[in-house]
């Protein structure tokens, strides 16, 4: 990978921003402390100086000029580093003792330059910056000052070793970052690899997850669900266009069949006629057909989704026994709607919809049982959940086959005679699915139990 | 009645101006959206007839013009998108109704009449009447010949939807949507067996037939002969 394209990376550049600013924040704290220690530096100078001057004076007081004098001549000599520059002079101003010369006194406290200083042996010049003062003594002047240079030596040498430590640690860092960096890229760019195989048509790629519950772990796992969810409805797109050749091609070669047939064999106006109005009839069954598993795969899409309204499923239950209880009872069975709950049903969903999974449930139930049969509708109510449940007293289903009816153009051997395109259940399978109910069979004994389970109450008006 | 089609599938647009010429409509078709529009905004029409996929601008914009600019001209739409979404869209837009291809013609035949009639009625009016049949929409009671007759909701309902629409055909799935608020089409026989029960209520042996079936198209209420 090309330097331009590595710092593009998340990771690293995170990894490296963090270090430069730790660095930047550590070479701050050090530099700023150092300032701090050069201020504290010079008034602690500025106390010790005073110090000395105040033992000197008060030995004039006490003991004497001459007894300074001779103190001044004594610590000179004892002096082997210029740490301290003292001078005492006559009234007149001359030398009298001291390690420098031709210094002339002067109010304040001064910040005498090493430079323009002139040792008394040597006329040397010194380094650093001197805190000195002069004081009036009995016979003469006195300068007492103390120098900085040594200290500002050590303050050197500390601050090179931290900037030399701040470098390193910058390093180790750095280093450190980078590969932490590079641990989590190679994470985002197995995503990046997995998503690009699936664009080019491998579905069943899942993303790698690497255990460590974070953020991209989660991401990962989010991505993967979107795929096995893409994947399915591939798998239904496809299912549903073998479904339209396979089931659809079936009523219309029968359908062409039938028309050759006719020509064959038909002899006068009156057979063509009746010829064609079963044409008819064989037609509207196959557009009913191919609308049904339009409408199934539009469903399975969610494409209805977002007409989602709040409604009372005890209204809707009453929509469903107004239309069917009437027909139920010519044809000599019996009909009992569902007794309402004490308060609304809500749930959010599409009318339309559920009238037509309820309603492919009763014809279900209407067209497998025998005349005479008993129908029923419930409403019950458990835990946030609300269950309809469908049930007859007909033939039921044999619990090896319940699973299977679900799918597309699945018949019961035994029903393959009847009418009925077997698009109903999987419609009712599909329209369930999207309002995120569930839908199981049991056995009525004897007949059939449908439970249909809206988990998803609606608290809201209605 | 001047009828504007405006389809571009031309097979299918010749079906339907020779079935709505022989019931005697004044139809002029036109394939082209823009056309069609121009020709809507422009001209009186009675009613349009407009497919929802058109070459230059669609059949749901054209509706959406015409409602935006006041328009109230009735508007059947036609479509073969009989998916989920599409019909309320189609209503939303501010089309009148919605017939999914292919259909019979007897099915548009019959919508193109319940849209195209004009309302009797000024005002409220609160009595219905055909024959010696009347309804009492206030007190929702039926009458016949002065005899009260007892009906179910539904069937005052499905009552009703005939009455107002007296003497027109009112075909299976245009009484499921006026009746049962249904879009889908229920396989069985609800429609017939609540014509039939209705029937035996207000149409006895001794009184003449006032609902009348029409073969292959659907059902109709009125006193003629």
């Amino acid at each position: 990978m090309t330097t331009p394209e590595l710092f593009k990376r998340t990771a690293i550049r995170l990894s490296m921003t963090l270090a430069s600013l730790f660095t930047l924040l550590l070479l701050g704290l050090y530099f700023g402390l150092t300032i701090y220690l050069g201020a504290q530096l010079e008034s602690q100078i500025g106390a010790r100086m005073r110090e000395t001057r105040d033992a000197l004076v008060i030995i004039d007081r006490t003991k004497g000029y001459d007894e300074l004098a001779s103190t001044v001549l004594d610590e000179v000599a004892a002096l082997n580093t210029t740490g301290s520059i003292l001078l005492l002079l006559d009234e007149g101003g001359s030398f009298v003792a001291g390690n420098v010369k031709d210094l002339a006194p002067a109010t304040g406290t001064l910040k005498i330059d090493g430079a323009s200083i002139r040792t008394a042996e040597g006329g040397k010049s010194l380094r650093g910056t001197y805190v000195a003062e002069w004081t009036r003594v009995s016979k003469g002047r006195l300068l007492v000052g103390i120098g900085d240079a040594e200290v500002r030596e050590t303050l050197g040498t500390l601050r090179q070793a931290t900037t030399w430590g701040t470098l390193l640690t910058l390093c180790i860092v750095l280093v450190a970052s980078l590969i932490y960096a590079r641990r989590a890229q190679r994470r985002i760019d197995a995503l990046e690899t997995t998503l690009t195989a699936v664009s080019q048509g491998n579905i069943d790629r899942r993303v790698p997850v690497a255990g460590y519950d974070d953020d991209i772990d989660h991401v990962a796992i989010m991505t993967n669900e979107a795929l096995s969810h893409l994947q399915k409805l591939i798998g239904n797109v496809n299912q549903a266009s073998s479904d339209i050749a396979h089931d659809l091609k079936k009523p219309i070669g029968r359908l062409q069949y039938q028309m050759e047939t006719t020509l064959r064999e038909a002899k006068d106006v009156g057979d063509y006629r009746i010829a064609i109005m079963d044409a008819q009839v064989r037609l509207a069954e196959i557009t009913a057909t191919f609308e049904a598993l339009l409408r199934i795969s539009q469903i399975e899409a969610g494409a209805r989704k977002t007409g989602f309204q709040s409604l009372d499923l005890g209204e809707v239950m009453s929509q469903v026994a107004d239309i069917y209880d009437v027909v139920i009872e010519d044809q000599g069975g019996r009909f009992t709607p569902a007794t309402p709950l004490p308060h609304p049903a809500l749930i959010l969903g599409d009318r339309q919809l559920l009238l037509q999974l309820f309603s492919n449930l009763i014809e279900n139930a209407i067209r497998h049982c025998p005349a005479g049969s008993s129908i029923s509708l419930a409403l019950e109510q458990s835990d946030g959940a609300f269950r309809v449940i469908v049930s007859d007293n007909g033939p039921g289903i044999p619990a090896s086959e319940r699973e299977n009816v679900f799918k597309r153009m699945y018949r019961l051997e035994k029903s393959r005679t009847s009418e009925g395109s077997g698009l109903g259940l999987s419609l009712v399978a599909a329209i369930a699915d999207l309002h995120g109910a569930k839908v199981t069979l049991d056995d009525a004994n004897p007949g059939l139990r449908v439970t249909v389970t809206f988990a998803n109450a609606h608290r809201g008006a209605a | 009645m001047r009828v504007l089609l405006i389809e571009d599938d031309v097979e299918a647009a010749a079906f339907i101006v020779k079935g709505l010429t022989e019931a005697g409509h004044n139809v002029n078709h036109l394939t082209d959206g823009r056309d069609g529009m121009t020709e809507a905004v422009h001209e009186v029409y009675d009613i349009a007839i407009v497919d929802r996929m058109l070459p230059g601008v669609d059949g749901l914009s054209i509706v959406r013009a015409l409602r935006a600019s006041g328009n109230h001209l009735p508007i059947l739409l036609l479509t073969s998108l009989g998916g989920v979404n599409d019909r309320v869209c189609g209503l939303d837009a501010g089309s009148d109704d919605y017939l999914v291809k292919p259909f019979a013609f007897t099915e548009l035949l019959a919508r193109v009449n319940a849209l195209l009639r004009r309302p009797q009625l000024k005002g409220e009016d609160t009595r219905l009447r055909v024959g010696d049949l009347e309804l009492d929409l206030v007190a929702h009671k039926a009458m016949r010949s002065g005899r009260p007759i007892d009906l179910q909701p539904r069937e005052y309902r499905l009552l009703e939807v005939l009455m107002r629409n007296k003497g027109r055909v009112m075909t299976r799935t245009m009484l499921l949507e006026r009746v049962w608020n249904l879009n889908f089409d229920p396989k069985t026989s609800v429609v017939e067996t609540h014509i039939s029960r209705l029937r035996s209520k207000i149409d006895p042996p001794q009184d003449k037939p006032l609902i009348h079936t029409i073969r292959g198209s659907g059902y109709s209420l009125h006193d003629d002969t």
